[in-house]
């Protein structure tokens, strides 16, 4: 089927060409995920597996109570998903239609900086903010409103989901940015000469245009909340338990098949969501601008 | 109308600085933590406060400079694979009739969470090709890491070469080699450089990858990660706040290079 792709004026330079980047990601990046999948129906043995059909890992997930860590991380990814969504779509918009030419360049720039940055750093950080000693019990202190620091701020689920939302923010700003792009003026020009305000615009024109970037940016913030280890172990305290630390506690145990069902569960979660993005959001268009 | 306008371009000009607020200011503040000198986490009082003193401290913590080393090296071994493929992609790009397919197939471990990639590479070289995990594991898993985003940058800046450039420099003569050295590589350098830049912050900062393909010797997050999580002295805020310095300060020399030099802002 390779040569159907072929045209005449590519040699064998071209596959020199496509097949390292190509082959990197199948090896690297599709089979081990494929193994895993099959793996977690292996039956465990002392140290390894061995190939036996069972679906014992995933009765143990629901019968070991593991699947309440599973939902917890999933409730808490959800919410954090919706929270960048409400706040990174005005911003998003904001700065492809509202600002001028100039600092848009700035903004954009700004939003791409954490990117680079520590995020081990980053959600350290948080912790001056949000400790006994932090900035906003102090700040509260001063003004009065509280006599004592408040305990829950840090170490506790309230932490991580500031944790996560302010890792992955920026993930949900540039595909919104990058949709709003397709959005001409002219379109929400139209819609206001028919009548429409600004909200019915922003309902019935706007947002179904944007919605390939509303999928890709919820997708990239749901998958790496649901990934996210440093937010858990730094913000969360001990009691908080996350999915990717029980992940990690199966492996060290070498439990090897509870380990790949729960990751089976995840990918399912994950590639089943990019499955809708592409079928009913069309996220492909996005990346339209690079063919 | 008019009013109204101002009011939601105030509030949205007030959200923006929020959320930057939100997302720079404790690492700001982190930044001025560390060079205060007494042992209390505090900004220092004046400009005659600031100390060095915890950085000092970084010179005698044992196991902070082979942890420093192996993340350097496996930085630009994953910058120079990753700008190496993202070229690659750029070029056989431009010649695909399905171009979807292999784009879709670059960026999709960006749709794979951190953990699930990092265990099951680990289980992959360890049981099915039998690789003991060490600094070139990891370095595979960074480049499967930053090669989406990589591949994106590179692939944005052949979108400027011409077919009819090529074509030109061919009906003049110029072989492959001269085309690529000639018209090629100096039309798309700027992303080039920018997926070597990916590929080496990505993975200076990367951690969880890392914690599980690592051999016995780690990288400088797990080695931050661990003293984080087990409550050192200051000197914890004087390792953060260095990483934090060598990020900005290459960030600050692409700037001027993409600014400046290549003009593409």
């Amino acid at each position: 089927m390779k040569f159907k792709v072929l045209k005449s004026d590519r040699g064998i330079f071209f596959f020199i060409q496509l097949l390292p980047p190509a082959l990197f990601v199948i090896i690297l990046g599709v089979l081990p995920l494929f193994s895993i999948v099959i793996w977690s129906f292996w039956e465990p043995t002392t140290y390894w597996i061995k190939p036996h059909l069972t679906i014992a890992a995933y009765y143990k997930f629901f019968t070991m109570e593991r699947y309440l860590t599973f939902f917890k991380t999933l409730r808490v990814s959800l919410i954090v998903t919706f929270l960048a969504l409400m706040i990174g779509y005005p911003i998003a918009y904001f700065i492809r239609k509202i600002v001028s030419e100039k600092y848009r360049s700035v903004l954009l720039f700004t939003f791409i900086i954490p990117f680079f940055l520590s995020y081990i750093v980053r959600v350290f950080s948080l912790r001056l903010i949000l400790g006994r000693y932090g900035i906003i019990n102090n700040v509260l202190l001063r003004m009065g409103l509280i006599f004592a620091p408040l305990e829950g701020l840090l170490f506790s689920e309230v932490a991580v989901h500031i944790g996560l939302l302010s890792s992955y923010l920026p993930f949900m700003i540039f595909p919104i940015v990058l949709s709003l792009v397709r959005v001409e003026k002219s379109t929400i020009e139209a819609s206001q000469d028919l009548g429409a305000t600004f909200f019915q615009t922003l309902i019935r024109v706007i947002i179904p245009l944007t919605k390939p970037g509303i999928f890709a940016g919820c997708i990239f913030v749901f998958v790496s909340s649901l990934g996210s280890t440093v937010e858990w172990d730094l913000l969360g305290g001990i009691t908080e338990f996350s999915t990717p630390q029980m992940l990690e506690s199966l492996m060290t145990a070498l439990k090897f098949p509870s380990a790949f069902a729960i990751s089976t569960l995840i990918l399912a979660i994950t590639m089943g969501a990019l499955l809708i993005g592409i079928k009913y959001a069309n996220i492909a268009e996005l990346f339209e601008t690079l063919e | 109308m008019r009013t109204s306008k101002i009011i939601i371009k105030a509030s949205l000009w007030s959200l923006t600085i929020l959320v930057l607020i939100f997302i720079f200011l404790p690492s700001f503040y982190l930044l001025l933590i560390s060079f205060e000198p007494s042992e209390l986490a505090k900004i220092p009082r004046g400009f005659s406060d600031f100390s060095l003193r915890w950085y000092i401290r970084l010179f005698h913590q044992e196991r902070l400079p082979n942890a420093l080393r192996q993340s350097v090296i496996i930085g630009l071994l994953t910058a120079g694979i990753t700008s190496f493929l993202s070229l690659l992609s750029g070029m056989s790009y431009r010649k695909l009739r399905k171009k979807s397919y292999f784009l879709g197939l670059l960026i999709l471990p960006i749709f794979v969470p951190g953990i699930i990639m990092g265990l099951s590479l680990a289980v992959f070289f360890r049981k099915l090709v039998s690789v003991h995990c060490s600094m070139y594991t990891v370095v595979l898993g960074h480049v499967l890491y930053a090669l989406p985003y990589a591949a994106i940058v590179t692939l944005v800046s052949f979108s400027g070469l011409k077919e009819s450039f090529i074509e030109a420099a061919r009906d003049l003569g110029a072989n492959g080699f001269r085309v690529f050295k000639d018209i090629i590589f100096p039309l798309t350098r700027g992303g080039i450089f920018g997926a070597a830049l990916f590929g080496f912050l990505l993975s200076l900062n990367e951690f969880i990858r890392a914690f599980f393909l690592s051999g016995w010797q780690e990288t400088l997050s797990m080695y931050m990660f661990g003293q984080m999580k087990g409550g050192a002295d200051l000197s914890i805020y004087a390792l953060a706040g260095f990483i934090l310095l060598v990020s900005i300060s290459l960030l600050i020399i692409a700037l001027i290079y993409y600014v400046f030099i290549k003009k593409v802002i």
